[in-house]
């Protein structure tokens, strides 16, 4: 940068030069460009999760002004409760069944739409722009969309059909074992969308002649995937599994307005358990240490999955 | 599209120059919007205007109350335009009585949030002049709300429910406006078939005529909230406090544990119980969690009584075609253990005065108190669809006194019950909930079901 300064007297002019070599210099530095991002970060991730972690270790309720410091009291509470165990079971296969389902119609979708992109066949965009469709309805929607579909009476459009076909009226809601399987399946819809647009960007990395020299080698479709496709996209797969697993891991707006956590325990996931701690029940003590032990689970996920990757790499 | 601006007649330059232009009048625009919403214009009224969108009383008035409320209780709301009139009369009334005062209206948008935001500001004394309060949640602001007796008329008036949450050491706390009330509604043309025209008083009775309903005519006996929602526990309430139960003591214990509550929950979870296990009750209620699923059930024939609200009536009156569908409908007590007990949740607004300065004091209690007029009462609640809380209204306004299902909540309302204003009631009712879904979907025996509640109870309070 120049500053044009010759008519200005002497002291003036060395201030300016001063000045614009130190702007000069800052600009050079790297700090200036991470600041802004290190302040966002700081301010709006650093600083609440901060926060979480200190209010865990107190009493700290909505409706009371005053608080103490408890220690480790709310985590002993809650871990010595046998309706969070219930939770994290049900949150276990939620979770598991979700990202796999997720991840395995997400792939079946990806591979069609990359072969009808590749053939030229009508509608691959009219397919993405459907499944993603399911992924920018806001989860409550969703939550409310699903119940409509499955009213246990038979006006409810699957029960509808079921009965069409000449089944019985099924509860999809209303029964334990069902509701969870309805919960995941609505899941499964709303998440479908994600994996299937990551996969297919990992798809389109993959080099046209490696899949030409398999063919050449004389694998067969499913060969060809097992030993070409899937080494080419671990990475999206891994970045995939760890984003889903913690999308999954922190729903709880959708099962809100679908089951609302019933019958019973049945489909209430520590997300939904830690929402109604905080804001129901106004324990904020106890709902904080609840998401830092979710946090804990989110960061040892996220670990195993690296190792697993980072180890079957061989780096 | 070409590279060159000059080609098509605007340069870039002045293109650059019309967007700043556009761009400064349409910020200078919204400055001066936000300045007049600031100034307290809005709602069309003129700052003369003795009733504003944000403001009741003379903008000039040098004494300023403020007054906490949710949009649908006041004059500016739309859902309800003869209601939105009565309040603009009020406040009117008010506002011609209190020419060197002015209340500035600060609403609220969320149920939850703005009760969770009065406590905060309650405790640390920067409440706002009058609010208003869910009767549900008096108790808790004991301490902070200043006495209302002056406000009340006729003391007796008023049913027994709302003095035994309002009233406190002789002192009423707060003026209950409106009220509400849960009812078995019945489908007359079923019960004169099935049961000779009467309602089922007791659960035995209940579950025979659901039962011959159900293999008869092929619906419901009886339907009711089951779901993961506050009515589940409070709807269902009524007859754990009409066989004498009790929540928690006068300290806000619970004591769910103790002999007679322990047997009176025993009994309301049985009685969930058997009306799956008879068939009466479809287990698809482990998942209601709306009135409007209660009444979509009843109209579409799906069942032939309901567990529902007051307010329901006219919800399914504005849903059928005809007068006579309608009619068909009626409501009762509630069916109970035994036929000589009774009792139905009550809940409801008031308007609560926390102002401590005298003079400001002194005009919240008096707009406090047009809502305690009798005359008035009647006027609101008419307009609200609400039940007034005053028996006299019930008889001397004509909407309700002429009104037969009015004649039948005004004895229910004889027998009304609060929930218990208390901080462990929402882990409680919480519990409920739970307990209630694992009995309707065969996950715990009602035994089981009702020790595990009292448990966790008794866990969460001793903290």
């Amino acid at each position: 940068m120049s500053v044009r300064s010759s008519r200005l007297p002497e002291g003036v002019h060395d201030a300016v030069a001063s000045a614009a070599g130190s702007f000069e210099r800052l600009q050079n530095t790297p700090a200036t460009w991470i600041a802004p991002a290190a302040l966002f970060l700081l301010v709006f991730r650093l600083y609440p999760l901060i926060e979480a972690v200190r209010m865990s270790f107190t009493n700290m309720s909505l409706v009371e002004p005053e608080y103490q410091y408890v220690g480790l009291e709310s985590y002993v509470s809650i871990l010595s409760s046998s309706t969070f165990w219930t939770m994290s079971r049900v949150t276990l296969i939620f979770v598991a069944a979700s990202v796999v389902l997720q991840i395995t119609f997400g792939m079946i979708l990806a591979l069609a739409i990359d072969y009808g992109v590749k053939e030229k066949l009508r509608g691959s965009v009219s397919t993405r722009v459907a499944v993603l469709s399911a992924w920018v309805i806001p989860g409550i929607v969703i939550g409310i969309l699903w119940k409509i579909m499955l009213i246990e009476t038979n006006y409810g459009v699957v029960n509808y059909l079921l009965l069409q076909a000449g089944f019985d009226v099924v509860a999809f809601l209303s029964d334990p074992q069902m509701a969870l399987l309805s919960t995941i399946t609505a899941n499964t819809w709303r998440g479908t969308a994600f994996s299937m647009i990551m996969l297919y960007a990992g798809l389109q990395q993959v080099p046209t002649h490696l899949y030409d020299a398999a063919k050449v080698d004389g694998a067969r479709a499913l060969q060809r995937f097992r030993y070409v496709t899937i080494p080419q996209i671990k990475p999206v797969v891994f970045i995939n599994l760890v984003l889903i697993t913690i999308y999954t891991l922190n729903t709880f707006d959708m099962i809100m307005s679908l089951t609302g956590g019933g019958p019973g325990h049945a489909t209430e996931v520590l997300a939904l358990f830690m929402y109604l701690e905080g804001f129901n029940r106004f324990n904020l003590g106890q709902a904080a240490a609840v998401a830092v032990l979710m946090l804990l689970v989110n960061v040892l996920m996220t670990a195993v999955y690296m190792r697993i990757f980072i180890e079957e790499e061989g780096l | 599209m070409t590279t060159d601006g000059r080609k098509n007649g605007l340069t870039r330059r002045t293109a650059l120059k019309l967007g700043s232009t556009a761009g400064t009048g349409a910020l200078l625009g919204s400055l001066a919007g936000c300045t007049e919403s600031l100034g307290g214009g809005s709602g069309g009224g003129s700052s003369n205007a003795l009733v504003t969108e944000n403001r009741i009383g003379s903008s000039d008035a040098g004494t300023e109350l403020v007054h906490w409320l949710l949009p649908d209780a006041s004059h500016s709301q739309d859902d309800n335009p003869a209601l939105a009139k009565v309040y603009e009369e009020f406040f009117r009334t008010w506002a011609e009585n209190h020419s060197d005062a002015k209340i500035k209206l600060e609403y609220q948008t969320n149920l939850e949030q703005m009760k969770t935001k009065l406590l905060q500001v309650a405790a640390k004394g920067s409440a706002p002049s009058m609010a208003q309060v869910d009767s549900f949640w008096v108790p808790n602001f004991t301490r902070h709300l200043q006495p209302a007796t002056a406000a009340i008329e006729d003391e007796d008036d008023w049913y027994p429910f709302v003095k035994d949450v309002i009233v406190e050491n002789g002192e009423w706390q707060a003026v209950w406006k409106n009220t509400d009330c849960r009812a078995l509604f019945y489908r007359q043309d079923l019960i004169d078939k099935y049961n000779d025209g009467e309602p089922p008083r007791t659960w035995d009775e209940l579950v025979r005529v659901g039962t011959e309903i159900k293999e008869r005519e092929g619906m419901a006996g009886y339907m009711y909230n089951g779901g993961k929602w506050e009515a589940t526990t409070f709807d269902n309430l009524a007859m754990f406090w009409a066989q004498g139960g009790d929540l928690v003591d006068d300290q806000g214990t619970p004591v769910l544990g103790e002999g007679k509550n322990k047997e009176a929950l025993l009994n309301v979870f049985k009685f969930f119980e058997r009306t799956i296990d008879s068939g009466v009750t479809p287990q698809r209620v482990a998942n209601i969690n709306d009135y409007g699923l209660l009444r979509q059930a009843a109209l579409n024939g799906e069942t032939a009584m309901f567990l529902g609200g007051n307010w329901q009536i006219a919800t399914i009156k504005q849903n059928v075609d005809s007068e006579e569908e309608w009619k068909k409908w009626q409501v009762a007590e509630i069916p109970q253990m035994t036929a000589d007990i009774s009792a139905t949740g009550t809940g409801g607004w008031t308007v609560g005065v926390f102002e401590q300065d005298e003079e400001k004091r002194q005009a919240a209690l008096d707009y406090a108190g047009l809502f305690a007029k009798r005359e008035n009462m009647g006027k609101f609640c008419k307009a609200g669809g609400y039940l007034p809380t005053r028996k006299s209204v019930f008889e001397e306004v004509s909407y309700f006194s002429e009104d037969p299902y009015m004649q039948v909540f005004k004895k229910l309302l004889e027998n009304g019950r609060a929930r218990p204003g208390v901080p462990i009631y929402l882990t409680i009712s919480s519990e409920w909930q739970t307990a209630a879904g694992k009995v309707l979907t065969g996950q715990a025996s009602p035994k089981k079901a009702v020790e595990t509640m009292i448990r966790n109870v008794n866990a969460e309070y001793q903290g």
